[in-house]
């Protein structure tokens, strides 16, 4: 997508598919969370992903940080390759036997009817001829399918191999503060897990890198030693951003990390979040449903829905220029403070249905205008384009 | 004001049992609720919204106490009468929905199931009207019964305070004063005991009547129906005399001979070229065949559309009568049925028989408020309705609210902590703080003209899809309600407070004659306080759209 970028992008997510199977026969179920997902996080952005419940954006963040396992695609950190889905390889490989064979099915039967009409000299140098060129086909079938069971070993290697030193850099915040924090716990032994699991013995040392962490999210040393159930809401989510602090990550996955809390508090997070942000040079895959808070915290936005991003754009293009109609029916539901304006609103429908005919013309994700990318096929490209204000 | 109250909440105060102690979650709230109108109550979790509502369903928890304060309802004071009393109005006519879809559904009962259950369990149409009949006698003797208990009690204070004083002769005085009230008492209660004996017995014999008519009406019906079904009997066979009937019948016969001979003619003929000539020949009788045969059918079929049409009648006439009685299932089934399509899910019929698990979020929701909608209630109570669903289908959700309450002219109680979801549904706003209403006001009033600093805050905290700057959050947390703080709840988190903030609480101050603020920084002695920037500039960027949109307006409406 940004190959000439000037920066190696932080994250890139090539064409990721996670899916999820159940069942046996006739009740096999394939759940496409996330159906071929594209995009770059470069160092320094916040990129918020938003989208209605269920539609893959929590699930494209914790494939990304390996709580799930990809079904296909790559993705990238840091320019290495931390996870890749086995499936696509696999179908290649199917795909490559089934070629060659039928290739070499078809030279068979050709050779059969040339013989029959040849005379019985040239037989034999048709016969040589034809088995020379199976020959052939069978190395280079040989040879592809090695290669790429290769990269199929290497893709599991890839996703096998433990990466400390990579992942650490790499952490996660997560929705619900009080689920997500053992009750059984102190703060302290929270934020202090990862370091230990990360190799830090000295207790020094972590008891002072805890102090300094919980100082830089606004709360107090002393508060090392209480129990989760002693803070309020705002002050356990700021245990959970503590916790992904500690180990100093470059990039943080929020995952809805403002939802579950009351408005008042809400803000207080955000602010930290944007804080730490500046302080610390942290990357932020922000996950969130509220778009006025996306709009407001992210730089880039990437909507998505039903596992697909259907649309993806600096923040500001976004809002200015929505193109795909799901974009521009979720812009048209975000309640505003604005009584007289509210009184006023029509809301849009999105149904994907008669919105769009695929059944000709399959759709992809193309570049519109400089950093913004769409969903559509060539015919709504060239509507979209109409559409584009500067 | 011109409006109808529905609800008047006077003082409401409500405190909590725990083992810390007492927890003052309600102090002190007084609103009304006006004929068709929604008022939003805003505020933070246990700032006391919830707890209010469910005040006024009644489902408080055991170990609340109202410690003072009332509940109007239809000049009834809801804090006071019995559970036995509240059933005719929880539901009936004060319906609620709540937060959580999945939480408040039954995940092993089929949703026809769980929307038609209440309908039949309060169905019972003879049983009620009894009751109704018998209320006004019973609601004295309850009357009574309690005003007894408050002398018994008033004496036992008062007796305690004469004798401390010492007071022997005043206390003779009151005794007999006492004694002649009780007595008094005594015989209104055995009046309305006699009287609810007699109600009892007449309404016995009015409700037994009814229902014999009914049956007895019924019967006559059933009767003249079956006498008439006789003469449609399935032996009937007089059609076949019908001259009609025997034309049409000769007219199909001579025709199907023509069609055999052709027929015949085509097998035995060799040449292909006639033979098709020939099959086109016959298909077109055919053809022209249908239209007799069809009429000759429906002929046949007359007799047993009557019979069809008699048996309707008949079962019908049966359903009413059961009806008669109570809510029949058929009933409760075509109602539900009906109030599904009105929230908008489609094909109710099959939707009825699946189970909650079977729904999205927000179709879970529109089961909730169809449950609720089922009684016809005129007073809707919405607990955080949209907190889990996302903005897509929240604003669907709202819309569906919103559109419910000018259909059925219903008053709403719409409770959320999120300001940002009311501003399109809210006729007027409340917005709660520590168990207290800090400001209330139209909604314009509130967006536009906010004066308590809390209400300040929570607009303030919340950002909108233009503002960039940092967002003012709201320092710490809100009070502990176990030791309710003095003075204004809000001070110890207010950039704004003052001294007296701390000391005393403040009065509501009147801003115009809806909206009202208890904030001492609207007394006259207070300095001028500005509210904060980002808000400032949100308000006026607002007007200044809403300006430019009024002129544009008025310029096409002048050009036309």
């Amino acid at each position: 997508m940004q190959a000439e970028a000037a920066e190696q992008p932080i994250v890139s997510v090539r064409n990721l598919k996670t899916h999820f199977k159940s069942g046996v026969g006739k009740n096999k179920l394939i759940v496409r969370a996330v159906d071929d997902v594209s995009f770059d996080i470069q160092k320094g952005e916040v990129f918020g992903l938003v989208g209605e419940s269920g539609c893959g954006k929590t699930t494209t963040g914790r494939t990304i940080i390996k709580l799930y396992e990809p079904t296909d695609g790559e993705i990238y950190f840091k320019g290495e390759r931390i996870g890749a889905g086995l499936e696509g390889v696999k179908r290649e490989i199917k795909r490559t036997r089934k070629r060659y064979s039928r290739e070499i099915s078809s030279l068979n039967k050709e050779l059969k009817e040339e013989i029959g009409n040849a005379s019985e000299g040239r037989k034999e140098t048709l016969r040589k001829e034809y088995r020379e060129k199976i020959e052939s086909l069978r190395k280079e079938r040989a040879a592809k399918i090695d290669e790429l069971k290769k990269e199929k070993e290497k893709r599991k290697d890839d996703n096998t191999e433990e990466k400390k030193e990579l992942m650490k850099k790499m952490q996660m915040i997560f929705q619900d503060p009080i689920a997500s924090l053992n009750p059984r716990m102190t703060v302290k032994e929270i934020i202090a897990e990862g370091l230990r699991i990360t190799g830090e013995k000295k207790d020094k040392v972590i008891t002072k890198k805890v102090h300094a962490v919980l100082e830089t999210v606004g709360l107090l040393p002393e508060h090392a030693n209480r129990y989760p159930h002693e803070f309020s809401g705002g002050q356990r989510q700021r245990i959970g951003v503590a916790r992904a602090l500690v180990i100093n990550p470059e990039f943080i996955i929020a995952d809805e990390p403002i939802s579950a809390l009351d408005v008042s508090i809400q803000a207080q997070v955000i602010n930290l979040l944007n804080d730490l942000r500046e302080q610390l040079g942290l990357t932020i895959l922000f996950i969130a449903h509220d778009l006025s808070v996306i709009k407001y915290f992210s730089d880039r936005i990437g909507v998505m829905y039903y596992g697909k991003l259907v649309e993806l754009a600096d923040k500001t293009e976004l809002f200015k220029n929505p193109l795909h109609p799901y974009t521009r029916s979720l812009l048209s539901a975000v309640p505003q403070p604005d009584p007289r304006f509210e009184r006023t609103r029509q809301r849009i429908e999105y149904r994907p249905a008669e919105e769009h005919d695929y059944t000709e013309d399959k759709p992809d994700l193309h570049e519109i205008k400089e950093g913004h990318y769409v969903h559509a096929n060539q015919k709504e490209l060239e509507e979209y384009k109409k559409l584009l204000k500067d | 004001m011109a409006e109808k109250k529905k609800l008047a909440v006077e003082d409401l105060t409500i405190s909590f049992w725990t083992n810390q102690g007492m927890v003052r979650a309600v102090r002190g709230v007084s609103f009304d609720l006006f004929e068709g109108e929604t008022l939003a109550i805003v505020g933070e979790s246990g700032s006391g919204k919830s707890v209010t509502s469910r005040a006024i369903m009644g489902i408080l928890a055991g170990n609340a106490v109202i410690d003072k304060g009332h509940i109007y309802y239809e000049g009834q004071d809801l804090t006071k009468i019995p559970e036995d009393e509240f059933h005719r109005i929880r539901g009936d006519k004060i319906g609620m929905i709540f937060q959580d879809p999945m939480s408040s559904l039954n995940p092993i009962m089929r949703i026809g199931k769980q929307i038609t259950e209440g309908m039949i369990i309060n169905g019972k149409r003879l049983k009620q009207r009894y009751k109704r009949l018998v209320h006004q006698a019973k609601h004295d003797i309850w009357e009574a019964k309690r005003q007894r208990k408050l002398l018994v009690a008033e004496l036992q204070t008062k007796k305690r305070e004469l004798k401390k004083a010492g007071k022997t002769e005043e206390l003779a005085d009151y005794k007999a004063e006492h004694k002649r009230r009780m007595e008094e008492n005594d015989k209104k209660l055995q009046a309305a005991k006699v009287q609810f004996r007699k109600d009892k017995k007449e309404a016995k014999q009015t409700v037994k009547k009814e229902w014999n008519e009914k049956k007895q009406e019924t019967k006559e019906e059933l009767a003249r129906l079956r006498e008439e079904l006789k003469k449609h009997s399935r032996s009937d066979q007089s059609y076949k005399n019908d001259r009609k009937y025997i034309e049409l019948k000769e007219d199909i016969e001579k025709r199907r001979k023509e069609i055999n001979e052709l027929q015949k003619k085509r097998r035995t003929t060799a040449q292909s070229k006639i033979r098709i000539e020939l099959r086109n020949e016959i298909d077109h009788l055919k053809e022209e065949l249908k239209k007799p045969v069809e009429e000759l059918k429906a002929i046949r079929r007359a007799g047993g559309v009557k019979r069809k049409e008699l048996k309707r009648k008949i079962s019908e006439t049966k359903e009413n009568k059961r009806r008669f009685k109570k809510v029949t299932r058929r009933e409760a089934r075509q109602r539900a049925i009906q109030v599904m399509r009105e929230v908008g899910i489609p094909q109710p019929e099959k939707r009825l028989r699946q189970y909650p698990f079977q729904f999205s979020g927000g179709m879970r929701q529109r089961i909730v408020i169809a449950i609720a909608l089922t009684a016809s209630p005129d007073i809707l109570i919405c607990d955080e309705p949209t907190t889990a669903l996302d903005v897509t289908i929240q604003s669907q959700i709202l819309e569906l609210i919103k559109n419910l309450k000018e259909e059925r002219s219903l008053s709403v109680i719409f409770i959320t902590h999120d300001l940002g979801v009311v501003a399109n549904m809210a006729d007027r706003i409340a917005v709660m703080y520590a168990g207290k209403i800090v400001e209330i006001g139209t909604a314009d009033e509130i967006f536009y003209d906010p004066r308590h600093p809390y209400t300040w805050a929570l607009l303030s905290s919340m950002p909108d899809l233009e503002s960039t700057e940092r967002l003012v959050a709201i320092p710490g947390t809100p009070p502990n309600m176990l030791f309710p703080p003095k003075g204004d709840a809000f001070a110890e988190r207010n950039q704004y407070a003052m001294k007296i903030d701390f000391d005393e609480e403040p009065p509501f101050f009147k801003v115009s004659d809806t909206h009202y603020a208890k904030t001492w920084l609207l007394h006259k002695d207070a300095p001028e306080v500005e509210m904060p920037e980002i808000l400032r500039h949100r308000i006026e960027k607002m007007m200044k759209l809403h300006e430019e949109a009024r002129e544009v307006r008025k310029d096409a409406s002048g050009s036309r």
